[in-house]
């Protein structure tokens, strides 16, 4: 292992040691075991280093080893995955004011109840794009899926998220 | 009103829906995992991963391609090895015959008590550097294709050895052939739980067909922790047994 690795591996650890912790926990796992995939992620990471090709970015890369860990970790018949739904929710965008304030708030609320009615295909895709903020092009690479299926699943999971969203605030206006 | 809300409320959904979604996603996705994260010690911990692994597995420096690549270092290693073969299969053969036992074959799970979904606990192979923790349980599951002497010894880094595993008398406890799990009390398959010590601490699994002394293996295993002083390196125990281990590495 030369120093350039120690280097790109202290570097891993800065800045994408939430990013990791937050992947694991999206999938679903206990505190303790985002812990323990973490330190394994890392260890893989910092094994597998000399082979990283700079073809991805450092991120996706490290996603892709976590992505294997966590898969690994969920073959385990009774080990359940589940969608975190913790209650939110008083972050909005500080650029909405007044009338899109509430808007908003009832937006974060009807997604946090009708998320869980997305393909588990399209949830990935959301968490990536909107909490990892991968692009379309990165989340492929990571997913080894076409980018058009990444388009169209992200296309599919904001429309399907727009027209639940929809009727619940119509039928919220409307009583 | 009812009216002129809903065309007002159909009119936004129209135009604004896109930028609020996405807006509305971001703040979902940010708020939802804003407290997820690494605490300061366990960033350190992640830090001191690379020296550790660095410092566990020197030999891991140079990949198999360039020790290949530089023949003048492995072409007198294997004229070496050719010789040594040769003085070696002379020597064996009048060698006593070892006890080693054979058709054996363990595996070494734990489980985590808050991870216990439904009645079963989940279990897991724990394999050396596998991170556990105080109160996590501990098993030791085997496969003899005939009867076959038993017993198990754990070490801390600083060299300190305990017997987990023997038969009440500082020997080796007799376990009939099949398959099973250890250990048992009273015919019934238990666990072992891990105290509160934290570090790094290896797993003996000693096995022969003959019965042998916990001190005889305790003795040998001193000795050979004198030679290397670490833990993940000692893996074998030269002896009349046959030896399995694993190291685990126990964090709060």
């Amino acid at each position: 292992m030369t120093s350039s690795n120690e280097q790109l591996y202290d570097q891993l650890v800065e800045r994408h040691a939430t990013d990791v912790y937050r992947y694991f926990h999206h999938w679903g796992f206990s505190t303790n075991e985002v812990k323990d995939l973490s330190q394994e992620a890392f260890l893989q990471a910092w094994r597998s280093l000399p082979s990283y090709r700079r073809e991805s970015s450092l991120k996706v890369w490290l996603l892709t080893i976590c992505k294997r860990l966590a898969w690994k970790r969920t073959q385990h018949p009774s080990q359940s995955k589940e969608l975190l739904t913790e209650t939110l929710f008083e972050n909005v965008h500080p650029s909405v004011d007044g009338q899109r304030l509430l808007e908003q708030k009832a937006l974060l609320l009807a997604i946090e109840r009708h998320l869980p009615k997305l393909t588990e295909h399209q949830r990935e895709v959301l968490f990536l794009f909107y909490q990892q903020e991968l692009s379309e092009r990165e989340i492929s690479e990571l997913l080894d899926t076409p980018p058009g299926t990444i388009h169209s699943r992200l296309h599919n999971a904001r429309k399907l998220l727009r027209m639940y969203c929809q009727s619940d605030i119509n039928s919220g206006s409307s009583s | 009103m009812a009216e002129s809300k809903k065309n007002k409320q159909t009119s936004v959904d129209e135009t604004d829906p896109p930028d609020m979604l996405d807006l509305a996603l971001h703040s979902f996705y940010q708020k939802q995992h804003e407290h997820i994260g690494p605490t300061a010690e366990e960033m350190e911990a992640l830090r001191e991963l690379r020296r550790e692994h660095v410092q566990n597995n020197p030999g891991e420096k140079q990949t198999s391609t360039s020790i290949l690549s530089r023949w003048f270092l492995w072409l007198p290693t294997l004229a070496a090895a050719s010789m040594a073969l040769l003085w070696w299969v002379p020597q064996w053969t009048s060698r006593p015959l070892v006890l080693r036992a054979k058709g054996v074959s363990w595996q070494f799970l734990y489980a985590r008590k808050g991870n216990a979904k439904g009645p079963r606990l989940l279990t897991r192979e724990i394999k050396n550097g596998t991170a556990l923790h105080p109160k996590d349980l501990i098993q030791f599951a085997y496969q003899f294709s005939r009867p076959t002497h038993v017993a198990i010894v754990g070490m801390t880094e600083q060299g300190k050895s305990y017997i987990l595993l023997d038969n009440g008398k500082q020997h080796s406890l007799l376990v009939p052939r099949g398959k099973g799990a250890l250990p048992q009390e009273n015919g019934q398959v238990r666990a072992f739980e891990l105290d509160s010590y934290l570090g790094k601490e290896r797993f003996f699994v000693v096995t022969s067909f003959k019965s042998f002394s916990l001190q005889q293996f305790q003795q040998k295993l001193q000795e050979a922790w004198k030679k290397s002083h670490r833990l993940a390196k000692l893996s074998d125990v030269p002896g009349p047994w046959r030896v399995s281990s694993v190291w685990i590495n126990k964090q709060r």
